[in-house]
């Protein structure tokens, strides 16, 4: 126990001692190059199966207008994060996702989502993207590949 | 083995726990409030099934709607704090690992009727894979 407990006190004393804060770890993994590389790769194979699962199954649209704005793009947020998001900016996103009086609920992203081993998130940050009615670009973060969502889906680093 | 049927069990719960109008199916004309359960993804691992299910809650007015959810919602949440209870549904019992809350309740445009509002809520509800039929 003594050795145990002896074991616990340096640790917290080494940990103690890291000034994480100091560190910006957000910063120090989002410039990492192969970490960049691989939420790029991540947001284009996130951006992929959303098509594929609009291809796949009987969509409830079909003039291609849909499938066409089914976009990625990638910022580094100031605290060095970096974040690639699948997104759409379609006039008719939120029927599609959740259906309406004449359209099933298809849900595109979110099934992507979960193909793709994501985890659908509750809150999220919902920004207006373009003066479109109910287009609405969403952007989230996550820490392990793919965040979910349903106009827009989020890899981080 | 197969899972359980989600959707039954969505019904099934808030059904017996005090609202009416719930279904799996949205009639022509609906008595209001109206409950609509859609399962709208999910898998398995052949040990548990991963359920994302919709519930729309329906009313004449938004804020009528909006009243619906909440009182939805509030029996949900329940579930969410104590979510591994024994559920017999269709003479099987279902055993349920965990609810969450994946979107609470939000005003989605669901037709141009003016007498027609919608909120709707997704759930994520894991369920043991032990049903036969």
């Amino acid at each position: 126990m003594a050795s145990a407990a002896s074991f616990i006190s340096t640790a917290v004393d080494v940990v103690s001692e890291i000034d994480f804060a100091a560190m910006n770890l957000d910063a120090t993994i989002g410039e990492n190059a192969a970490i960049r590389q691989e939420v790029i790769n991540m947001t284009h194979k996130c951006q992929e199966t959303v098509i594929s699962m609009w291809d796949e199954d009987d969509h409830p649209w079909e003039t291609g207008e849909y499938r066409e704005s089914i976009s990625t793009e990638f910022e580094t947020k100031p605290s060095g994060f970096f974040v690639g998001t699948v997104y759409t900016n379609d006039n008719k996103c939120f029927w599609i996702e959740y259906g309406a009086e004449h359209m099933p609920e298809f849900a595109p992203f979110t099934r992507a989502c979960l193909a793709l081993g994501g985890h659908v998130i509750e809150h999220e940050e919902i920004e207006p993207y373009s003066n479109q009615g109910n287009s609405y670009r969403r952007t989230s973060e996550s820490s392990s590949g793919p965040g979910s969502l349903h106009r827009g889906m989020s890899v981080s680093a | 083995m197969l899972a359980p049927d989600a959707e039954e069990l969505v019904v099934k719960y808030l059904s017996t726990n005090g609202l009416s109008n719930v279904s799996v199916e949205l009639p022509a004309n609906p008595p209001m409030p109206f409950y609509l359960i859609n399962r709208v993804a999910g898998g398995d691992d052949g040990v548990t099934d991963q359920a994302i299910v919709s519930v729309h809650c329906f009313n004449t007015t938004h804020t009528g709607a909006s009243d619906a959810a909440r009182a939805m919602n509030r029996l949900m949440n329940f579930w969410v704090l104590t979510p591994r209870v024994v559920v017999s549904v269709g003479g099987n019992n279902v055993y349920i690992d965990s609810v969450r809350t994946v979107e609470s309740p939000i005003w989605r445009h669901y037709s141009d009727e003016f007498n027609i509002h919608r909120y709707v809520a997704r759930y994520e509800i894991c369920l043991r894979m032990n049903q036969t039929t």
